[in-house]
């Protein structure tokens, strides 16, 4: 059976986050960040810091987390020599830059955490030169902290390739061991060939749950003359699909594309060799940047010396704010970029497009494809494009104001940082826009919460559209932001969530 | 919400002697808040359903309505302190009891409430509900309706519940329930009353909200309201294990337990029927204000659970809040804070507890109590 839907438009392409580099590289550095990127290693370094990284041999970046966006504020020469990015291309920008459509995005949400936990991570990562070869890293991530007030002054990531140590050739009838990958190309051909007997037009979506293991890198797209295209699109982790446009083509020719063009490879492990060798740069970089630290007075260490006590997002804290059914984010402001460590799903779609109706399917629709039976697909409806939603992992770690706007009026945006600076909470009505830069009127609460040990632990903001609100059951709107306050205030004085209190 | 009321002064003795002449007319006390009317289906109901209050759940209306008017009420600034500030720390041990280190608090305010409160002599009026106008959230009563229901902006029925907030919270949304009627004295723990905060406990259905009372056997006490709060966590006691006394819960659907191995001799009665419950805890309140005796309940578990705390009445012997019974302790010095053992508090739950004859014999009653229920 097949799912047939009336074409969404065609040549629609996936959002610029999951195609990159090939697309993105346009944007140039935010003019406004230029002084502080320029200067962020020279005011804590001073100014021979620059000369003394560039002599440590090896790729590495140094980001200042202390800047809107988590810039990169130094690259090593080894660095653009691998990546094929002048400096210029990659001053102020943030390093997912370098991740795309294969990268996986555990990966990029452990690098995240590490970030938001400050705390070391060793990973093996996919990312992509300038040309949008992709390439294996071992991604080497440590902070640095300064002595007196104890925040992080900087990240640095060591990159060290990782080489393909054997070729990974497949074609469909050998290859087993990936599972889901085999299975799928088997699928595909028998799919295209009951297609062309129908010797229609169709668009054919299919749906296949490739598991933790097959992770689908599409490597080129060979066109053998007839006009047919295949893009990657990304719904969640676990499910890809393909739409796939046939023309009157040969389906053979089709088939032939698929084998050709893609390629399965789960992930790459650093040797021990490897390991030690990233170690090693880390340890050289950090010694210069301490050594440097001491000319200005503004000492670093790797180590945090006083007890910050961060109060982390644990699996209890979801399962309470799960029960709120309202737009809200919790900030975490002690990072300097404050950024987002919690978003409900009604904040996902409040932020989302106007129009989007993406139906998403649950996991418990997952296809089998077996060598004659193609798909199970129930109707899948999908509008537009899903991606116009913003996704969880697109806002987690995201600094809070990124629903603002050009025409967002900095008034408020002062009144709402001095709330913050205050300790208050404050309700105020701000322009923001959506994922699709629609803009809407934003009743906007934002309120302190404090963790079982009496301090604060994160802000908690409620959005609420204008538009939408009515007063439901008999309790206004704003009444009902402030039951979301209060139902996140009791569930984050749980003492389960306090690292800090004594136990005597 | 209750408009700005001007807050007269504690202390209603001298209005006692008049008060029968000018409740005559039985008037309803004339002040406008939201009124929450509770859904016939909730009160006719048996059966409370399997699901524990279930964390996928989300909020209840009531819940919102609770949460938001005590968050609004602290906004504006009508309590004391904020208690978020006030450091818990988990006191070290089997036990784990929970510390609060809060340097506003003191009991004195818990009485100067009930000075300030109805005298439990005479039907409600006016001039009973007038000191707590500033601080009176919500009123809610039994409504007509199959659901529940919101009315805002409404006079107070001629009974209900008053919702009022403490300005002295020991935890967030710590409130006092105070029932009245014009028409009526006021009973403190006949079962309409218990039947009618442990639908308030399952109509909010979320395991944070705890409803407690204390009772301290006197006959001339104050009338002492019901209070409630939102603990984050399960209080300690709640997670003791329970040695059977009576029943189980497939069979007689309701089962009473005593609480295993806590130095403060307690009961818990269970049911996913909150009409049995009602009944039972009923007619034990009864016999134990009979006899005299102190305690104190708790409401836990969206309804499901009532801790009973019988405590030995002493003059002049420290006797414990129901938070305190259920492992919960406000301290307001530093070094009282700092200090607490387990076993320091376990002497203090011991010292106020029945002992084991005494207990033997409250047992074996609350199997008389049931077995009339029980056809």
């Amino acid at each position: 059976m097949l799912a047939v839907l009336t074409a969404p438009a065609i040549g629609r392409r996936a959002d610029s986050t999951s195609l990159s580099p090939l697309t993105s590289l346009t944007e140039l550095m935010d003019p406004s960040l230029r002084l502080p990127v320029e200067q962020s290693l020279a005011a804590r370094y001073s100014e021979w810091v620059a000369e003394a990284l560039d002599e440590i041999q090896g790729c590495f970046l140094i980001t200042d987390p202390g800047i809107a966006g988590h810039p990169i504020v130094f690259a090593s020469r080894g660095f653009l020599a691998m990546s094929g990015y002048s400096l210029e291309e990659v001053l102020g920008r943030n390093g997912r830059i370098f991740q795309g459509a294969a990268t996986d995005r555990r990966s990029v949400m452990e690098i995240r955490e590490a970030i938001r936990e400050e705390r070391t991570l060793q990973i093996s990562l996919l990312n992509y030169r300038k040309d949008g070869t992709p390439h294996w890293i071992l991604f080497h991530l440590f902070p640095v902290f300064g002595v007196e007030d104890g925040r992080v002054a900087h990240f640095v990531a060591v990159q060290v390739p990782i080489p393909r140590r054997s070729r990974c050739l497949r074609s469909s009838a050998e290859n087993r061991h990936e599972g889901g990958t085999g299975r799928f190309l088997v699928a595909c051909r028998n799919e295209f060939r009951s297609d062309y007997k129908l010797g229609c037009n169709p668009v054919v979506e299919l749906f296949v749950d490739v598991d933790n293991r097959g992770k689908l890198c599409l490597l080129f797209l060979a066109i053998f003359g007839s006009s047919c295209f295949l893009f990657l699109e990304s719904i969640n982790n676990k499910f890809v699909s393909w739409q796939c446009y046939q023309n009157y083509g040969s389906s053979s020719t089709l088939f032939h594309l698929l084998l050709v063009g893609l390629e399965a490879e789960e992930s790459r492990h650093a040797t021990e060799q490897e390991k030690e060798k990233a170690c090693d740069a880390a340890n050289s970089i950090l010694s210069t940047l301490a050594h440097y630290s001491k000319l200005t007075g503004r000492v670093i260490s790797d180590k945090r010396r006083s007890e910050a006590g961060i109060s982390a997002i644990n699996s209890s804290l979801v399962i309470s704010l799960g029960r709120i059914k309202q737009s809200f984010v919790l900030t975490d402001i002690q990072l300097p970029q404050m950024p987002i460590v919690y978003a409900s799903d009604e904040f996902l779609n409040l932020t989302g497009a106007q129009l989007s109706l993406s139906i998403r399917t649950p996991a418990s629709f997952l296809c089998t494809i077996s060598s004659n039976l193609i798909l199970a697909l129930p109707a899948c409806v999908l509008l537009n494009s899903p991606h116009l939603s913003y996704s969880r992992h697109e806002v987690l770690g995201r600094e809070c104001w990124f629903l603002n706007g050009p025409d967002t009026d900095a008034d408020v945006l002062h009144q709402i940082r001095q709330s913050i600076q205050a300790e208050h909470s404050c309700t105020v009505r701000l322009l923001n826009y959506r994922k699709d830069r629609s803009s809407f009127w934003n009743l906007f609460h934002i309120s302190p919460v404090r963790n079982a040990s009496g301090k604060i632990a994160f802000y908690v903001s409620v959005q609420m559209d204008e538009n939408a609100k009515s007063n439901e059951h008999g309790l206004s709107p704003h009444m009902r932001q402030l039951g979301v306050v209060g139902a996140v205030k009791v569930a984050v004085r749980s003492l389960s969530m306090c690292a800090g209190p004594s136990r005597r | 919400m209750a408009p700005v009321g001007h807050v007269e002064s504690e202390c209603t003795l001298q209005r006692e002697s008049t008060r029968t002449e000018r409740c005559k007319s039985h008037q309803v006390p004339n002040c406008i808040t939201n009124i929450y009317h509770l859904g016939k289906s909730i009160q006719d109901d048996d059966v409370l359903g399997d699901l524990p209050c279930s964390e996928a759940r989300s909020h209840s209306l009531l819940d919102i309505l609770l949460l938001s008017q005590w968050e609004d009420h602290a906004l504006k600034g009508n309590l004391r302190y904020d208690v978020s500030t006030c450091q818990m720390k988990i006191v070290s041990g089997a036990k784990k009891f929970i510390a609060q280190l809060n340097e506003n608090w003191n009991l004195n305010t818990l009485m100067d409430f009930e000075k300030k409160s109805f005298q439990a002599r005479g039907p409600c009026c006016f001039s009973d509900v007038k000191p707590h106008r500033e601080d009176l959230l919500i009123c809610v009563t039994f409504g007509e309706k199959e659901g529940s229901e919101l009315v805002s902006s409404s006079i107070l029925p001629k009974d209900g519940v008053l919702v009022i907030a403490n300005a002295n919270p020991v935890e967030y949304g710590h409130i006092f329930l105070v029932p009245y009627d014009v028409h009526k004295m006021p009973q403190l723990l006949d079962k309409r009353v218990l039947g009618l905060m442990t639908q308030i406990a399952a109509e909010v259905a979320n395991s944070s909200f705890h409803i407690f009372v204390d009772y301290d056997g006197s006959e001339s006490m104050d009338h002492r309201g019901f209070q409630a709060s939102y603990f984050a966590d399960p209080l300690p006691v709640e997670l003791l294990p329970s040695i059977p006394v009576y029943g189980n819960l497939l069979s007689t659907g309701i089962y009473i337990g005593e609480v295993a191995d806590y130095t403060l001799k307690a009961l818990v009665f269970v049911s996913k029927n909150f009409n049995k419950t009602v009944q039972v805890v009923g007619e034990i309140c009864a016999y134990l204000c009979d006899n005299g005796s102190a305690f104190s309940l708790l409401i836990s578990d969206c309804g499901k659970k009532v801790f009973l705390f019988p405590q030995v009445r002493a003059p002049f012997r420290y006797k414990l809040s129901a938070w305190e019974c259920g492992g919960y302790f406000v301290y307001d010095t530093q070094s009282d804070f700092n200090h607490v053992t387990e076993s320091y508090i376990c002497s203090l739950l011991a010292s106020v507890s029945l002992d084991a004859h005494n207990f033997k014999t409250l047992k074996q009653q609350c199997c008389t109590a049931v077995s009339k229920f029980m056809i």
